[in-house]
């Protein structure tokens, strides 16, 4: 590459085309990775850090500090409880509805539970990946009660009818389902537990108080005998 | 070995960019473009982000909720309490305090140096350090208010209690600029110890230098004489509205509000603040859960969300259409709202995602109705309803979906335009901004806001796009010092060739508010003739202005007016008297000229006679030959 010669006792060197190449490309090569190393801290220091921002913990109004770190709510048994009863509580109202969407084609009653499929469906799958986020805890301490539920013999029974005797049995069942599941939301309500779940079981209990008072009026149009 | 050379710069070249977007540290968001056949494309790409300073690992209990603004400061609420951020830079948004303070959700406003912050969680205590216990238990909840004077150390002030909580809270300003009522929303939801039946709005009077002070003074019964939404008011095939049990979110403009209340919405007229009246109550078959609502930029139209499954659920789908879980327009006429529309973003998030509409304000753009809106894990939208009608998303972001969707309310929470930019909350990741660009938004842009709580909305005024009064007596404004270039200074002539002259005005600091926007207008001339930056000391550096020329004497004013109040005005006179005598010759020679020169060879003649002979004599044969003498 390179070649040293000596003239009058100082040393010259002459660099080959070669060397020129070489040397030029591994000098841009460091000057490139100096920039770019220079480029990235800039960026990464000119990116939000919160890292010299202490989060301040004051007490009550008017001053001074936390003297207590807030309690967080944890997972509680009546969480865990509540989650695994709605799941397969939610998951046989699905199966009533569908039932009796394949026995009669329109009307009140079926607008209504395909209103409350609709809300079931989306609450079940956040009721499930609740419960597997949290199968550790979840597993084995369960003493779920699903209050309100339909046999298999009523299920069979609701299979074999059509017309407006399903309607009614439907709604039959439905509001005892319901009533069932507002139980089970009162019950979580009273105790305490994870917020998220707290929240879970007030949408259930919201929603499914105004579906009763809702089924109870469609079926004193249904059966005007009861309603007398 | 010149290959390799290359090859491995090219390679580091690469690296380097790679690292720079990988140690920027945004995270990724899908931007993409909606394109109206009949209008350019616009977009909303994201330009900075801050971290949720709260955050603690998957624990849902610190998460962000809404925002306001106030200066150059945005504050996020979080169900944990709240962050200060400086948002001088909006690119780079600098967290200056975050204060941990037990209690959901954390809706927010500020006002003056003051936070408000509601609590609407059964606590143990009103102290940040309390636990949540259940509804059915002894408890406090209400609003919390918090000293910013020094923003990097917020002082908790004062807490007031209220039956419900507090859900949202709304600051209606009146006329004595250091006090404000808070309209505290809540409602009831299930078995509790304080809050059953309807709550009524209760109003909290605050007063900004004495927040100690603080208290309850008003409940009023917006549902008093009438019916609140209960299930008997189902139509079939509606959707499932929640029962009225209070309500849920108040916007106000001007002497108006509106009232999202779970099952109703309101229409109110709240000239008096301690007493709103209900001008008209609606309701909506396809709506669940009247969340909450906007105002357009003119107050003639409102825009209700519907938070159909309380942003638990994916209420984008397909089974869900296009009319629930959606915007709703309503047309103020009068005192009455009318149903004109829906809105709902056209896009199906994936499973495991939520989705409903959700916060949003409107983009001040003049002649348009424009809304950014936030959609939970849907993302960011951008809406024109000018037609309500045919209401159309302009542009989007939506965020790639988690690989393990957290167990509660994820993505945006809040999207609001302020000061040029998008800034939204993202319930779990921290505060996001958005630029949106596109021509229709350089009005908006330039709109500049002194604090924004957007359920507090302003009357948005494009004022430099009217021409500016003086007042009578211009001479107590500020004035602008005026020169004219040197070069036409001296020449009549040029003056009065050239159709206009340059006018270089300057004012020292102080004359405008420190960096805004001015515009210069000659008056009685429609459009402003040029525009410029107030320095940090609000003076104008020296700016060339054209001034059309005039060939009689004539007094122009020219007047500076600053883009954010109509006081920051400044002027100037400029006086033209041209040369007599050289605007005469040049500007009227045909017809003043040519006679002249006549008079003045008849006025030689009789001075010089025989002179003009003797020249005359002289030209003789040349004009004979030319055939025009003898």
């Amino acid at each position: 590459m390179a070649d040293e010669t000596e003239v009058m006792g100082l040393k010259r060197i002459t660099w080959s085309s070669t060397a020129k190449v070489t040397w030029f490309a591994v000098s841009a090569a460091v000057i490139v990775l100096v920039v770019c190393l220079s480029l990235v801290i800039v960026f990464q220091t000119s990116g939000a850090s919160n890292d010299s921002v202490t989060v301040l913990k004051p007490g009550g109004p008017g001053g001074g500090e936390a003297t207590a770190v807030p309690k967080i709510p944890l997972v509680s048994d009546a969480d865990v409880d509540f989650v695994a009863g709605m799941i397969p509580h939610h998951e046989q109202a699905l199966v009533l509805i569908d039932l009796l969407t394949e026995r009669t084609h329109d009307g009140q009653t079926l607008a209504l539970a395909q209103r409350m499929r609709d809300s079931q469906v989306g609450e079940l799958e956040v009721l499930r990946a609740w419960q597997e986020s949290h199968a550790d805890i979840a597993h084995g301490h369960s003493h779920a009660h699903a209050l309100g539920m339909a046999t298999a013999a009523e299920i069979q029974e609701l299979t074999d009818s059509t017309g407006v005797d399903a309607e009614i049995f439907f709604l039959e069942l439905m509001i005892r389902h319901h009533l069932g599941a507002i139980d089970m939301a009162t019950t979580r309500l009273e105790v305490s537990g994870e917020w998220v779940v707290t929240n879970y079981a007030r949408n259930v209990f919201a929603e499914q108080s105004v579906e009763v008072t809702r089924m109870n009026e469609l079926m004193a149009t249904l059966t005007p005998a009861l309603s007398r | 070995m010149l290959r390799a050379g290359a090859l491995s710069g090219l390679a580091l070249v690469a690296a380097c960019l790679a690292a720079i977007v990988v140690g920027s540290d945004l995270p990724s968001v899908q931007a993409a473009t909606s394109e109206p056949a009949t209008t350019e494309p616009v977009t909303l790409r994201q330009v900075g982000h801050g971290d949720n300073p709260l955050r603690q690992g998957t624990s849902h209990l610190f998460i962000n909720s809404d925002l306001a603004f106030s200066g150059d400061f945005a504050i996020a609420g979080n169900h944990d309490g709240f962050s200060v951020w400086d948002i001088s830079q909006p690119e780079q948004p600098a967290l200056v305090s975050a204060v941990s303070c037990a209690g959901s959700q954390g809706d927010v406003s500020v006002v003056g140096n003051l936070v408000v912050l509601s609590v609407d969680d059964t606590m143990s205590s009103d102290r940040c350090d309390a636990g949540r216990v259940s509804e059915t238990q002894q408890n406090w909840e209400g609003i919390r208010i918090f000293d910013i004077s020094n923003p990097a150390q917020p002082v908790y002030v004062k807490s007031v209690q209220t039956r419900c909580g507090s859900h949202t809270n709304t600051v209606v300003p009146t006329a004595d600029p250091n006090v404000v009522f808070v309209y505290v929303d809540a409602y009831s939801r299930g078995p509790s110890r304080n809050c059953v039946g309807v709550n009524p709005l209760q109003i909290v009077r605050l007063e900004l230098d004495n927040p100690q002070g603080a208290a309850e003074v008003a409940a009023v019964d917006l549902f008093a004489g009438r019916d609140t939404f209960t299930e008997d008011d189902w139509i079939p095939g509606g959707a499932q509205t929640r029962d009225t049990t209070g309500c849920h979110d108040i916007t106000v403009f001007e002497n108006r509000a509106v009232a999202a209340c779970r099952g109703d919405g309101l229409l109110l007229d709240i000239t008096e603040p301690l007493a709103p009246i209900v001008l008209d109550q609606v309701r909506d078959p396809e709506m669940s859960f009247w969340h909450s609502a906007i105002f357009n930029n003119d107050g003639t139209m409102v825009v209700f969300q519907d938070e159909m499954g309380d942003g638990m659920i994916n209420a984008c789908t397909e089974a869900t259409g296009p009319t629930r879980g959606a915007d709703s327009f309503w047309k103020i006429t009068g005192d009455r709202l009318e149903h004109v529309g829906y809105f709902k973003i056209p896009r199906f998030p994936v499973p495991g995602e939520r989705c409903a509409a959700h916060n949003g304000s409107v983009i001040p753009v003049p002649g348009r109705d424009l809304l950014v809106q936030a959609w939970y894990d849907a993302g960011v939208s951008v809406m024109d309803f000018t037609n309500p009608a045919a209401a159309t998303e302009i542009a989007f972001v939506d965020p790639e979906p988690y690989a393990t969707p957290p167990e509660y309310l994820s993505g945006y929470w809040s999207a609001y335009y302020y000061n040029g930019f998008v800034y939204a909350t993202n319930t779990w990741e921290g505060i996001d901004v958005f630029a949106l660009e596109g021509a229709e938004f350089a009005d908006a842009a330039r709109y500049v806001s002194t604090s924004l709580n957007p359920q507090t909305q302003p009357t948005y005024a494009w004022v430099w796009n009217e021409a500016p009064l003086l007042p009578e007596d211009p001479s107590t404004l500020p004035t602008l010092t005026a020169s004219l270039n040197d070069t036409l200074a001296v020449s009549p002539e040029l003056l009065a060739r050239e159709p206009s002259f340059p006018v270089t005005l300057s004012a020292p600091d102080g004359t405008f508010p420190p960096h805004t926007r001015i515009d210069i207008w000659l008056k009685n001339s429609p459009g402003s003739v040029a525009n410029a930056q107030t320095t940090t000391a609000g003076g104008l550096e020296p700016l060339t202005v054209d001034v059309p020329n005039s060939t009689r004497a004539v007094t122009y004013a020219l007047i500076a007016r600053g883009d954010t109040s109509r006081d920051a005005l400044a002027w100037a006179e400029i006086r033209i008297s041209p040369d007599v005598l050289g605007n005469l010759f040049i500007s009227s020679g045909a017809v003043i000229g040519l006679p002249l020169l006549l008079l003045g060879i008849v006025a030689l003649f009789w001075w010089r006679r025989d002179l003009v002979l003797v020249w005359l004599r002289k030209l003789k044969p040349w004009l004979t030959k030319l055939k025009l003498w003898g």
